[in-house]
């Protein structure tokens, strides 16, 4: 009983002074944590020290630049797209090192539509080869079994037969990056190696529905680049898909609308899943680009956080009134 | 001790009750930012746990799985296998599958086993089965018919089975199985219509549990359209192991849905809470009659919605989008959940 009797002593006025001090610590730590505290994290930057980090392959006159192209045959329609932005040649010179980043996810066939289409990757590579391109080098880090997925997907054999290598992840391409401060990429294994002498870099994938990021185009086609578990990005896959946005600068993009995956991405399985939707979209923008793919989806770039994300970061514009557009058919 | 007593005994000032409340206050804010952050979860490891073997502990497929889940007997005459199989964990299901391991995962995954097989005669056409085992059969039914094709063809020795294009889908038991070919041929297809038939003889059709789907009523049901949603039904948190129907009432195509809850208590509350949801959405009341026979009627844009419980049943129509067809669908759903009360 006796313990009890000094706090059972205490005055109103000690309370209030014990209350008051509580409070007091109370704020001061809250004040500490809201003025610390970052809704939005800092522009991000490429590190430098040691860690590795991609060039910029764009070509400094040719950004926000889009072409849309309407058919069915993928190689005339790229070879159309290509023309309207002013030929392959302002964008691949004589002596350039291409790297081809395609869409290899998975051990799946052409028909499905999960894949970079074959005809489409040939085509490009033909394309950069004819421009004077010293090697083109088509790759991908698969979550699947790399081999398997070249092989069934018919890349590897397409593009062999135009004239490329292609280039099987080894855990000897793989070296740390980082984009800072706050970035979820940090010290993160990039699939390097195949960049080493390459001067410019195109990204090609399909357009397709997907479970967790609700599209799968030209941005979340990056997430290829990524060794390590990537899949606990997941979690933040609107935010990756902008980080990789920014870790990327490529010289041109092309989104295969051809076909597009409506429903069941990002590995679909069923020709169901599929819609005709005659379109490919070829340019710099990046933003740009999956904003057209968006519309096929049936989509609003509103619906696909990302794609504001990116926009907001200075990646590229989803308003295409601020990029030039420029529309052909290939039929 | 008399004076202590009573001073213990004294009820609290108001400068003391208040700072009561807004510590109060301050541990709720706190609460509801923990709440708000933890429902973006991820469900990979962090799966609701429906069992009683604890999911969250990842593991690969133990001998005795991969045993059960062997694709022998897929092989009919004529086929070979293109290389071995592979098995997947719930640590691993996104290396084979991506982003939709989600929809798996949600659902209650425990293991995915693959093989491809090949025509002897024509190696070009392969086909790759996904043999998904599931910790129930409603957790194979459900991540069957989120995936459903329309115009797929139903295939006639399997109750919950279809072909499309190039692939064949079907469940058996607590597995559900895809088959995806590589090209879009007959043959090929007619392969693994066979390939799923012998399967299913030698594994046997689940016949464990009834069909939850009785509980729709059939007049206006589209066919084929019953669907589990596992999860977040209509993005509402609570609104786990929901059942939709679509239903096509004149012109109007509407979203019937029915969830069996614990007790008509809980189907109760549940019902009140999700009206409190499309509230908080923006969503009107229009009527709501009296407590003991509630139908609640909701606006919310141009849509009608409408939620009640009838015993442990709580059900009600998802974007209707007129109130005519709204009320009919609403009806009917009640009536067959009262008979189903009775039964």
């Amino acid at each position: 009983m006796n313990d009890l009797e000094p706090a059972a002593n205490l005055e109103r006025r000690d309370f209030i002074k014990c209350c008051l001090k509580a409070g007091a610590a109370a704020a001061f730590c809250g004040g500490l944590t809201a003025w610390r505290y970052r809704s939005d994290p800092p522009p991000l930057q490429v590190a430098s020290a040691n860690l590795v980090r991609l060039p910029d392959f764009s070509v400094a006159d040719k950004r926000a630049l889009l072409a849309i192209v309407t058919g069915a045959e993928r190689p005339r329609m790229i070879e159309t797209a290509l023309t309207a932005l002013g030929g392959i040649e302002a964008f691949v010179g004589r002596g350039d090192r291409v790297l081809i980043k395609v869409n290899a996810a998975f051990a799946s066939p052409p028909l499905l539509g999960a894949t970079t289409h074959p005809d489409l990757v040939a085509a490009m590579v033909r394309q950069c080869l004819g421009a004077g391109a010293t090697t083109v080098i088509v790759t991908d880090n698969p979550i699947n079994d790399p081999a398997s997925c070249f092989a069934l997907s018919g890349i590897e054999a397409a593009a062999r037969q135009a004239g490329a290598q292609v280039r099987l992840p080894r855990s000897a391409d793989f070296a740390p990056t980082t984009l800072r401060p706050g970035a979820l990429i940090a010290d993160w294994p990039l699939l390097y190696g195949p960049f080493q002498g390459v001067t410019k870099l195109i990204g090609m994938a399909p357009v397709k529905d997907h479970h967790r990021s609700g599209a799968s185009m030209i941005m979340k086609n990056w997430y290829g680049l990524l060794g390590g578990p990537r899949n606990i990005f997941h979690q933040h896959i609107h935010r990756i898909i902008e980080e990789l946005a920014l870790l990327v600068k490529p010289t041109l993009v092309v989104l295969d609308g051809t076909q597009t995956m409506m429903r069941n991405g990002p590995t679909g399985g069923s020709l169901d899943d599929l819609k005709s939707t005659r379109t490919l979209i070829v340019g710099t923008d990046q933003v740009a680009a999956d904003t057209v793919g968006a519309g096929l989806l049936g989509k609003t770039p509103a619906d696909l956080p990302f794609i504001g994300r990116a926009e907001r970061a200075g990646v590229g514009h989803s308003d295409l009134s601020v990029v030039q557009v420029l529309r052909a058919s290939a039929d | 001790m008399a004076e202590v007593k009573k001073r213990r005994r004294a009820p609290p000032n108001r400068k003391e009750s208040a700072v009561s409340y807004l510590v109060l206050v301050a541990l709720m804010v706190i609460a509801g930012g923990i709440w708000i952050q933890q429902a973006d979860f991820d469900p990979n490891p962090w799966r609701p746990v429906t069992t009683g073997k604890d999911p969250t502990v990842a593991r690969p497929a133990t001998p005795d799985e991969r045993n059960g889940s062997s694709l022998e007997p897929f092989l009919t005459a004529g086929l070979d296998a293109l290389g071995g199989s592979e098995t997947f964990d719930t640590q691993t299901l996104s290396d084979k599958i991506d982003g939709k391991a989600d929809l798996y995962l949600k659902a209650g995954f425990k293991a995915l086993t693959t093989a491809r097989l090949r025509f002897r005669s024509e190696p070009a056409h392969w086909f790759e089965i996904f043999l998904f085992d599931m910790e129930d059969s409603d957790a194979a039914f459900s991540v069957y018919s989120q995936q459903k094709r329309t115009g797929a063809v139903a295939l006639d020795f399997v109750r919950d089975g279809y072909r499309a294009g190039n692939a064949v889908f079907f469940i058996s038991a607590n597995r559900y199985v895809e088959m995806i070919g590589a090209a879009a041929a007959e043959p090929l297809l007619q392969a693994m219509v066979q390939s799923a038939e012998q399967f299913l003889k030698q594994q046997g059709v689940s016949t464990e549990t009834g069909d939850p789907r009785r509980l729709f009523p059939e007049s206006d049901l589209i066919a084929g359209s019953p669907a589990l949603l596992a999860a977040d039904a209509f993005g509402f948190d609570r609104f786990n192991h929901v059942y939709v129907a679509q239903y096509r009432i004149g012109a109007d195509e509407l979203t019937g849905f029915v969830k069996e809850c614990g007790s008509p208590e809980e189907a109760a509350e549940l019902a009140r809470a999700y009206g409190a949801f499309l509230e908080n959405f923006g969503a009107k009341l229009v009527t709501a009659l009296p407590a003991d026979a509630t139908v609640h009627r909701y606006r919310l844009f141009e849509s009608h919605e409408t939620v009640f419980s009838v015993g442990r049943y709580l059900a009600g129509v998802h974007e209707g989008p007129a109130q005519t067809s709204t009320e009919t669908l609403t009806a009917s759903l009640r009536n067959r959940l009262e008979e189903a009360t009775h039964e």
